[in-house]
C-alpha cells in the first residue's frame, strides 16, 4: 500500500503541476490587464515603469545611475530595468517581440538602431511621441540629431549617438613610420596603410586590417557616408552605387595579398573583432563609438599598445566628409498605461550627461567632450587622446541629416547584401553579375513592400 | 479444484464480469487520461491550429486579431520560393547521404565487432561516445577542426598536397557536406548498437550449416546476415530517414543555413520564418510541407522494404 | 592449427578496428588536448597532441567561474532531463498499461489514432506550440520545456509492446479478486517492465540532455539555460578562443561519457532493445 500511496502522490503532483502551469498563465494575463491602475496621472501614488534593454554588467551600472537620479527628481515614479538578453541587442529584440505579442504591458524600450524601431512602429507596437513633444513645446529635430519617424509621427528618442571610425594600432603605425590619418583620407590610402602595416612579429603575423562579418564592413561607404544603409533617398536600392563594386574589389584584393584575414576565416571560424584587434592580429579596424570606452581598457581587452583613431575614409580624394550618425533610441510601447511617465523618463535619460553616461549623447546642443573625457578616464595611457578628440569633434566633422526613408524590411536587404558579398568573395562570381543580382533582388523586395 | 465448486461459483462470476467490465473501462480511461490530455494539448490542438494558420497571414506581433485569411497564398508562395526549393534539395541530399552511408559503415563495423574481435565492449563504447555527447559541444569541436585556413583538417589536407581544400562551413559547396560528416560521425555508434542487437538474433546454427556446405564468409554475409537483418534495416531506414529530415541543431549552431542558403533545410526555414521573421502563417504552411514529405518518404520506405522482404 | 589461424584473424581484426576507433575518436582527443593549451598553441601544425605548455587551470576558471558559472547549466540540464524522464516513464507506462492489460471499448481506436500522430514531425507543430506556451504564460520557464517533454507516443508504444509479452494471468487473477488495478500496475507490472523502463529512461535522458532546439526557442533567461545553450554562450563570448571553448565542450561531454562507461551495458542494451522492439 505504501507504494501505491507514492504513486498517488506522484499523480496528484502531476496534476497540480499541470493546473499550476495552466493557472500561472491566467494570473499573468490578469495582472497585465488590470495594470497598476495608474492611468498616466498620479496623485501621490507611486507608479512603476519598466525599461526593457540589453544591459550587460557595464551598461547596467549606467542604467542604475540614470534611474537613481531620475527617481530622486521624481519620487512618484519608480523605474525597473529589465535586461532581456544581456549584451545581445538582437536576441533582446526577439524576446521583446514575444512580450509585445503576448499583450504584456511594455513601457520603455531601448532600440539599437532606427531600422529595428521602424519594424515595430509599423506593426503598431509603439506609441507616437508627437503629442508629448507638443505638450512639452519642443521640436525634436532641434534637440536630437536623429528622429526616427514613420509618416509624420515620431517614435524614437535618441539617447545615445553612434558614429563610425577606424581604430589603429599606434605602435604599429609608428614602427611603419605612418601618420595617424586625417579627414579626407581615401579607401585607397587605407589599402596602402594595410599593406604597410602587414608585418611578421615574433613569428606571429599581424594583418594590416580586419573586416568583420557584419554588413557594415561589406561596403563601409554605404554604411558610413550615406544617409540610409540600403536605399537612396528616392527609395530605390543603393546597391547600384559604384562604391559597392569598388569596396568589394578592394576587400578581395586585400585578402588575396594577405593584408586582411580572409572572409572565409571570419565566417567559418566566427572570429571576434575585438580579439583580432587587441590581440594584434590586425592593425586597423573599422568600428564605432561604442568602442571608445573599451579602447584603453586592459581589463576587458588585455593589450599593451596605444590605440589611435581616424575618421572613416572617403571614396575619392576631395570628397566631402559627412558621416552617418546612428544611435540608440528609446521608444514607448503602445500597450503602456503609463506613457506620460515613460516619456518623462526617456527624455530624462536622453538629456542626462552626468557621471553614469558611457556613450555619446544624441543632443545637438551642448558639449560632449566632458562625457568623452570621463569615458576614457583612467585609460588615457593606452589611448591617443588627441586623435580621438579630433575624430569626434573637429570642426570639419559633419554629420548627415537623418534619412527621409524609413523601412521595416531592412533585414531582408541586408541578407541580399551579405549573400551578394559571399557570392563574390567565396564563390568567385563575377563582380558585375553579383551587383546586377543584388540590384534585381533588392528591387523585388522593395516592390513587394511598397 | 473440485468440480462442484466451479459450478457453484459460475453465476457469481457472471455478475461480477459486467461490473468488472465497467470498472475496467473506467480504470482504463483513467490510466490513459494524462497521456490523452498531453496529446490533445501538444499534438492535436497544435495540428489544427497550424492548419488554420497555414491559410492565413499572421505576424506574431499583430496579436490574434491580426490573423488574416489568405486562402492558398502561402502554398502558392511556397512553390515559387527559391529558398524552399534549395531547402528541399538540401534535405534530400542530406538524407540520401546520411542514411545509406551511416548504415553501410555501421553494418561493417557491427559484423566485425559482433563476430570476430577482442575487446568487444571497448569498441561498442568507443563508437558510441559521439552519440551520447552533446551535439552542440561536438559542433563546437568540429567548428574549430573545420577552421578554413588554420584548422587541423585543412592543415592536414594541405600537408598531403591538396593545395585548395574546401573552406567547410564558409564554403557554399561544402557547408552541407561538413554538417553531413558530423551527423554521420555521431550516428554511427547508435546504428552499430542496433545492428549488433539484430545480429545476435540470428541463430549461429545457420552459419554453422553454411560452413558445412562450404560457403565463404562473403557468401554467408550476403546470403544469411543481410537478409536476416531485414527488420533491422527497415527499422533503421525509417528511423534515420525521419530523423534526418528533422536536422536542425547543427545547422542552427554552425551555419545558420548559410553561406547563401547552401546549408538551409526545411526545419531551419520554419525556424527562420516563424521565429525570426514572425511570419507564422508561412511558417505553418512550411510545417505542413515538412509533414507531407516525411509521411510520403516513410510510406515509400515501408513499401520498398516490404516488397524486398516478400521477394 | 585451425584454432591458431582463427586467433590470428581475430587479432588482425582487433588491431585494424582499434586503429579505426582511434581515428574515429580523434575529434574528441583533439578537444581534450586543446582544453589544456594556451590559445597561441591551439592551431599549431603539426598538432601537439600532448601540450608542451599547460594552461588548463586558467581555461578551467574561464569556464567554471564565469559570470554564469558552468555548474548552473549543469544543474539546469540535470533538473530538466531528470524531471522529464520521470514524468515520461510514469505517463507512458500508465497509458501502455491501459493499452496492453485492460479491455474496454474505444481502446483500439485511440491507439490507432495515437500511432497516426506519431508520424508528425515535432517541428511541424513548433509554431502553434510556441503560441500555446505563451498563452499559458510559460514562455521562458523550465515548466514549458517539461510540459512539452513529458508526453511521448513513441515511448508509450515501446512500453506497450513490451507489456503485451507479459503473461496476462496476473490480470485475470486480480480481476477475479476484484483487486486494485493501481496495485497491479505499480507492484506487479512496473517491476516486470524494468528493462524497458530503463531503456526509455536512458534514451529520454540522452535526448533531453542534448536538446538544443526547444531551449533555443522557449528560453530567454541565461540562468535557465541547459548545457547546450551554455556552450552557445561560450562560443559567442569567446569567439575564436578555442582553448576555452574546448574546455567548455570537455566539461559538457566528459561527465556524461564517464557515466556512460560505468553504465555501458545498461545503456547499450537499452538502446538496442528500443531498436529491436520498435
Amino acid at each position: 500500500m505504501k507504494r501505491l500511496n507514492s504513486l498517488m502522490v506522484l499523480l496528484v503532483a502531476m496534476f497540480v503541476f499541470l493546473t499550476i502551469a495552466g493557472c500561472s498563465g491566467g494570473d499573468e494575463e490578469s495582472n497585465a490587464g488590470s495594470g497598476d491602475g495608474g492611468d498616466g496621472t498620479n496623485d501621490g501614488e507611486v507608479v512603476t515603469i519598466k525599461w526593457y534593454n540589453w544591459d550587460n554588467d557595464v551598461m547596467g551600472a549606467t542604467t542604475q545611475k540614470y534611474i537613481e537620479e531620475f527617481e530622486k527628481e521624481n519620487p512618484n515614479i519608480k523605474v525597473e530595468s529589465v535586461p532581456l538578453v544581456p549584451g545581445d541587442s538582437l536576441a533582446s529584440l526577439q524576446n521583446l517581440d514575444i512580450l509585445l505579442s503576448s499583450g504584456e504591458e511594455v513601457d520603455v524600450i531601448s532600440f539599437p538602431n532606427a531600422d529595428s524601431l521602424y519594424q515595430r512602429a509599423e506593426l503598431g507596437a509603439l506609441a507616437s511621441l508627437n503629442d508629448f513633444y507638443e505638450e512639452e513645446g519642443i521640436d525634436p529635430t532641434e534637440v536630437y540629431y536623429v528622429n526616427p519617424s514613420v509618416g509624420d509621427d515620431y517614435y524614437g528618442i535618441q539617447f545615445n549617438a553612434t558614429t563610425n571610425f577606424v581604430l589603429l594600432n599606434k605602435d604599429a603605425l609608428d614602427e611603419a613610420g605612418l601618420e595617424v590619418p586625417k579627414i579626407g583620407w581615401t579607401w585607397d590610402d587605407f589599402a596602402e596603410y594595410a599593406e604597410k602595416l602587414t608585418v611578421e612579429k615574433d613569428g606571429k603575423k599581424m594583418h594590416g586590417a580586419y573586416f568583420h562579418s557584419w554588413s557594415l564592413y561589406m561596403n563601409p561607404i554605404a554604411q558610413t557616408l550615406m544617409k540610409h544603409p540600403f536605399l537612396f533617398e528616392d527609395g530605390t536600392t543603393n546597391f547600384s552605387d559604384p562604391s559597392f563594386k569598388k569596396m568589394f574589389e578592394m576587400r578581395k584584393e586585400l585578402e588575396e595579398k594577405g593584408y586582411a584575414k580572409s572572409y572565409s576565416d571570419v565566417l567559418g571560424a566566427e572570429l571576434g573583432y575585438r580579439s583580432e584587434f587587441f590581440n594584434e592580429s590586425a592593425a586597423m579596424l573599422l568600428t564605432g563609438s561604442w568602442m571608445i570606452g573599451e579602447a584603453g581598457d586592459t581589463e576587458i581587452n588585455p593589450h599593451d599598445f596605444t590605440t589611435a583613431f581616424a575618421p572613416v575614409p572617403v571614396l575619392n580624394e576631395g570628397d566631402e566628409f559627412a558621416a552617418f550618425m546612428g544611435g540608440n533610441f528609446l521608444a514607448i510601447g503602445n500597450s503602456s498605461t503609463k506613457k506620460e511617465e515613460s516619456y518623462k523618463f526617456a527624455r530624462f535619460v536622453s538629456e542626462n550627461l552626468s557621471e553614469g553616461r558611457v556613450e555619446l549623447p544624441g543632443l545637438k546642443q551642448g558639449d560632449a567632450r566632458p562625457v568623452v573625457e570621463r569615458i576614457i578616464e583612467g585609460n588615457e595611457e593606452l589611448i591617443d587622446v588627441e586623435s580621438l578628440m579630433y575624430t569626434l569633434f573637429d570642426e570639419e566633422v559633419n554629420y548627415l541629416d537623418a534619412s527621409q526613408v524609413s523601412i521595416g524590411y531592412g533585414r531582408e536587404l541586408e541578407s541580399i547584401l551579405s549573400d551578394g558579398f559571399a557570392k563574390y568573395m567565396l564563390n568567385d562570381e563575377s563582380i558585375d553579375e553579383v551587383i546586377d543580382w543584388m540590384i534585381e533582388e533588392a528591387t523585388k523586395v522593395i516592390d513587394k513592400n511598397s | 479444484m473440485e468440480s462442484g465448486k466451479v459450478i457453484q461459483e459460475t453465476p457469481k462470476i457472471q455478475i461480477n464480469r459486467s461490473k468488472v467490465k465497467q470498472k475496467e473501462a473506467i480504470i482504463g480511461w483513467l490510466f490513459l487520461l494524462p497521456e490523452m490530455i498531453g496529446l490533445a494539448l501538444l499534438y492535436v490542438f497544435p495540428l489544427i491550429f497550424s492548419l488554420i494558420l497555414s491559410f492565413s497571414q499572421w505576424n506574431l506581433l499583430g496579436g490574434l486579431s491580426g490573423i488574416e485569411f489568405v486562402g492558398l497564398d502561402n502554398f502558392k508562395q511556397m512553390f515559387q520560393d527559391e529558398k524552399v526549393l534549395i531547402a528541399i534539395k538540401n534535405n534530400l541530399q542530406f538524407t540520401f547521404m546520411v542514411v545509406p552511408i551511416s548504415m553501410a559503415i555501421s553494418l561493417v563495423l557491427a559484423v566485425v565487432i559482433h563476430s570476430n574481435v577482442y575487446l568487444q565492449s571497448y569498441f561498442k563504447v568507443a563508437f558510441f561516445i559521439p552519440y551520447i555527447s552533446s551535439i552542440i559541444a561536438v559542433g563546437a569541436v568540429w567548428r574549430a577542426l573545420y577552421h578554413p585556413s588554420a584548422g587541423p583538417i585543412n592543415q592536414f589536407l594541405m600537408s598531403i598536397g591538396i593545395a585548395d581544400p574546401p573552406k567547410w562551413l564558409a564554403d557554399t559547396s561544402a557547408s552541407l557536406l561538413a554538417i553531413i560528416i558530423i551527423t554521420i560521425w555521431t550516428l554511427i555508434g547508435y546504428v552499430v548498437v542496433i545492428y549488433i542487437a539484430g545480429l545476435s538474433n540470428i541463430p549461429p546454427s545457420l552459419y554453422e550449416a553454411a560452413s558445412i556446405d562450404g560457403a565463404s564468409n562473403f557468401q554467408k554475409f550476403y546470403k544469411i546476415t543481410l537478409p536476416l537483418l531485414g527488420p533491422t534495416h527497415m527499422f533503421l531506414a525509417i528511423t534515420l530517414l525521419i530523423g534526418s529530415f528533422k536536422v536542425f541543431d547543427l545547422i542552427a549552431f554552425l551555419t545558420d543555413g548559410g553561406p547563401i542558403n547552401s546549408s538551409t533545410v526545411l526545419v531551419y526555414l520554419i525556424y527562420e520564418e516563424g521565429f525570426q521573421k514572425y511570419n507564422m502563417g508561412y511558417a505553418s504552411a512550411l510545417s505542413w510541407l515538412l509533414f507531407a514529405i516525411v509521411s510520403v518518404l516513410t510510406f515509400l520506405t515501408w513499401k520498398v522494404q516490404n516488397n524486398k522482404m516478400f521477394n | 592449427m585451425n584454432f591458431a589461424k582463427l586467433d590470428k584473424l581475430k587479432l588482425v581484426n582487433t588491431i585494424v578496428l582499434g586503429m579505426i576507433s582511434i581515428f574515429f575518436l580523434v575529434p574528441l582527443i583533439w578537444m581534450l588536448s586543446t582544453s589544456f593549451k594556451y590559445e597561441s598553441d591551439v592551431l599549431v601544425y603539426p598538432i601537439e597532441w600532448i601540450p608542451t605548455s599547460i594552461n588548463v587551470v586558467n581555461n578551467f576558471k574561464a569556464v567554471w567561474m564565469a559570470d554564469i558559472p558552468f555548474y548552473l547549466f549543469y544543474y539546469n540540464s540535470i533538473k530538466l532531463a531528470g524531471i522529464m524522464t520521470l514524468f515520461t516513464i510514469l505517463i507512458s507506462s500508465m497509458a501502455a498499461f491501459s493499452f496492453s492489460m485492460l479491455h474496454f471499448k474505444g481502446k483500439n481506436l485511440v491507439f490507432f489514432l495515437m500511432i497516426t500522430l506519431m508520424i508528425i514531425p515535432e517541428q511541424s507543430t513548433l509554431v502553434p506550440r510556441f503560441i500555446l506556451i505563451r498563452w499559458l504564460g510559460l514562455y521562458n520557464t523550465h515548466e514549458a520545456l517539461i510540459l512539452m517533454g513529458m508526453f511521448s507516443i513513441y515511448f508509450t508504444f515501446l512500453i506497450r509492446q513490451y507489456m503485451i509479452s507479459i503473461e496476462h494471468d496476473y490480470m485475470e487473477a486480480a480481476k477475479i479478486d476484484g483487486a486494485n488495478y493501481f496495485t497491479i500496475y505499480w507492484k506487479i507490472i512496473l517491476p516486470l517492465c524494468k528493462p524497458i523502463l530503463a531503456t526509455v529512461g536512458i534514451i529520454k535522458f540522452i535526448w533531453t540532455w542534448n536538446d538544443y532546439q526547444n531551449p533555443l526557442i522557449f528560453l530567454l533567461d541565461r540562468k535557465l539555460y541547459p548545457i547546450t545553450m551554455g556552450i552557445q554562450l561560450f562560443q559567442d563570448d569567446y569567439a575564436d578562443n578555442y582553448a576555452v571553448i574546448m574546455m567548455a565542450s570537455v566539461s559538457a561531454i566528459i561527465p556524461l561519457v564517464l557515466v556512460f562507461i560505468i553504465l555501458q551495458k545498461r545503456v547499450i542494451n537499452g538502446i538496442s532493445l528500443g531498436g529491436v522492439k520498435g
